[in-house]
């Protein structure tokens, strides 16, 4: 084996499988959003950016576009919020603690399909596990129209948020272990509060965990599709459509895959744009590791 | 100057001290509301896996006469059993699907993974980087073109289709994970291996890709689950029942019995089994999985 081509060799079955059937449709993507490709057959006419410039005309578009706004804004606080306070109340360990953490990992083993089909079924209207439960504690008066217009995406967002919750549990605790026990009793022996150690040590360590919490709750919260198709198919009237779900139906229901494939070039850009941080992190580390 | 020394020595003691007398009165109080509210919110998180195991044992007249969460007035075993049987062929499809897609991803991730961590060459954190940027590429930006290619090349509605695409998808983030792997691998070892007269074939297999294990089984457990889930690739690049894995199968039950809830839950209690199983019998594995270094969910 000639010593220069060796690392090309072990790279080679990746590069060919991702180039063939990955690499290449990326760049397609790009070109068949500037054409007016309507369903597989044939390649469509070049028009420029009108599928852009339609896009952004679009209502129902612009209403997925809002929608997945609230999405991102609800997926920064919720799961992370959730998943910090989990974390911190499961790290001191007791009897028991392992059935605890199973039980708010569970659902990471569950398809956003799943979750979607079990909280339809939750968010029911009166005969939902939602509603009864409701009832059942004599809160009646909070009771809506969960999947309706108005509460429909925020409803789907708790569904979802769940699921999240679960991953950054994970990732939060892994972060606490990491933080050394030694450098928390030296400052309660210095004289620390509670208080201080919460602020000045643990929450500036959890600083990585944080980041990847972050990454992925962004991530998750851009591409929504699975989970609407299974939950809402988007309804009523479009109320809980996302982008990614837009896409979907733009492309595979309309067959309008010159229009679908401008939807995914948006959200490939603002998927982008969120990860660059993440990015320049990896390098920071890799160069510091090779060098 | 000794005297001040053990003043101040006894003074700044004496601070701890009171420090724990305080919190060993406090500690039982708050301990106490800290248990209760984790198991609040543990109780919580459980509800909708409860409730829905529960829903799929009952029949709909005790839901709608009983209510929801009351237990059942009789085991109806037989809704999980309609439920299997109507989802053999999809848990069929995803098994075929998803084992060599899982070992697919495993084998390319690893070599690429030991080239990228344990060979010099020109381009190296480059081609790192693009891979790291790929592992975030949403499957929008592909869907199209692959489904044309797979089209085109007579491969739509097939199990092969489906493989080569997943493990186009879980290349990046693989080759991550086993690129960072072998970066905590001393490399001595590579050093030894050389001066024996091994080559680099022989160096992977023999001694690096045994030392992966711990990774590999993690990610194996990851990419099973990750994969075995996956819908949007399933109801775009299948057409017939026999294709189509769990996911879509899940999909197409709920809209046949659509409000008959015990049946609809049946069906995701059978779909969501091979992988809750996997889960709770490799939970370990899957965690360290999550934690090095991944941005997935």
């Amino acid at each position: 084996m000639n010593a220069r081509y060796t690392p090309w060799l072990f790279l080679m079955p990746a590069i060919v499988i991702y180039g063939f059937f990955g690499a290449i449709p990326i760049l397609q993507t790009f070109y068949i959003s500037m054409t007016d490709q309507v369903g597989v057959a044939g390649a469509g006419n070049f028009v420029g950016l009108t599928n852009y410039i339609e896009l952004f005309q679009d209502e129902y578009f612009l209403n997925s576009l809002k929608n997945t706004g609230i999405w991102v804004a609800c997926f920064l606080v919720i799961p992370n919020t959730l998943a910090v306070i989990i974390a911190l109340l499961v790290k001191r360990t007791f009897w028991g603690a392992s059935i605890i953490k199973t039980v708010f990992f569970l659902p990471l083993a569950l398809s956003f399909a799943i979750v979607g089909v079990i909280w339809a079924w939750i968010y029911e209207p009166d005969v939902g596990l939602l509603d009864q439960l409701l009832i059942g504690l004599g809160l009646d008066v909070l009771i809506v129209e969960w999947l309706g217009p108005h509460a429909g995406n925020f409803s789907v967002i708790a569904a979802a948020a769940w699921r999240q919750t679960a991953f950054a549990t994970v990732i939060y605790l892994a972060g606490l272990s990491a933080i050394p026990q030694e450098l928390i009793e030296a400052a309660k022996v210095d004289g620390a509060t509670r208080r201080q150690v919460f602020f000045r040590i643990t929450l500036p360590l959890l600083k990585p965990a944080n980041t990847i919490a972050v990454s992925s709750a962004l991530i998750q919260a851009l591409l929504a599709t699975e989970i609407v198709l299974t939950m809402t198919r988007g309804g009523p009237f479009g109320m809980t459509e996302v982008v990614g779900y837009r896409m979907y139906m733009e492309t595979f229901w309309n067959y309008k895959f010159g229009y679908g494939a401008a939807i995914g070039v948006v959200v490939t850009i603002m998927t982008a744009t969120m990860v660059v941080p993440y990015v320049r992190r990896m390098a920071k580390a890799m160069e510091r590791e090779w060098s | 100057m000794t005297q001040i020394d053990t003043n101040t020595l006894s003074a700044s003691g004496s601070e701890p001290d009171r420090g724990s007398m305080f919190e060993r009165f406090e500690e039982p109080v708050v301990r106490s509301g800290q248990i209760g509210l984790l198991l609040l919110l543990a109780a919580i998180f459980f509800m909708p896996i409860f409730g829905s195991l529960l829903t799929s044992i009952r029949t709909i007249e005790d839901i709608t006469t009983n209510g929801s969460w009351a237990l059942p007035s009789s085991y109806e075993w037989e809704n999980l059993q309609i439920a299997f049987i109507k989802m053999l062929p999809f848990l069929k499809a995803s098994t075929i699907i998803t084992l060599p897609s899982v070992a697919g991803t495993l084998l390319v991730a690893t070599m690429a993974g030991y080239a990228l961590s344990r060979l010099r060459f020109q381009g190296r954190l480059w081609m790192f980087l693009v891979i790291v940027s790929l592992s975030f590429v949403p499957i929008h930006t592909q869907l199209i073109p692959v489904f044309r290619l797979i089209s085109e090349i007579g491969l739509h509605d097939t199990f092969i289709a489906q493989i080569i695409v997943h493990i186009m998808r879980h290349i990046p983030f693989a080759v991550l994970i086993m690129t960072n792997f072998f970066n905590t691998v001393p490399g001595e070892l590579r050093e030894a291996a050389r001066i024996d007269g091994a080559n680099e074939w022989t160096i992977f297999r023999r001694v690096y890709a045994p030392i992966a294990r711990p990774a590999i089984s993690a990610l194996v457990v990851l990419e099973f689950t990750w994969i075995w889930n996956d819908l949007l690739w399933g109801l775009v690049l299948t057409q017939g029942t026999g294709k189509k894995p769990v996911t879509v199968g899940i999909l197409s039950f709920q809209g046949e019995y659509e409000i008959a809830y015990n049946m609809v839950a049946s069906g995701a209690v059978i779909a969501a089994i091979p992988t809750l199983a996997v889960f709770l019998i490799f939970q370990k594995q899957f965690i360290r999985g999550m934690t090095m270094g991944s941005v997935k969910g």
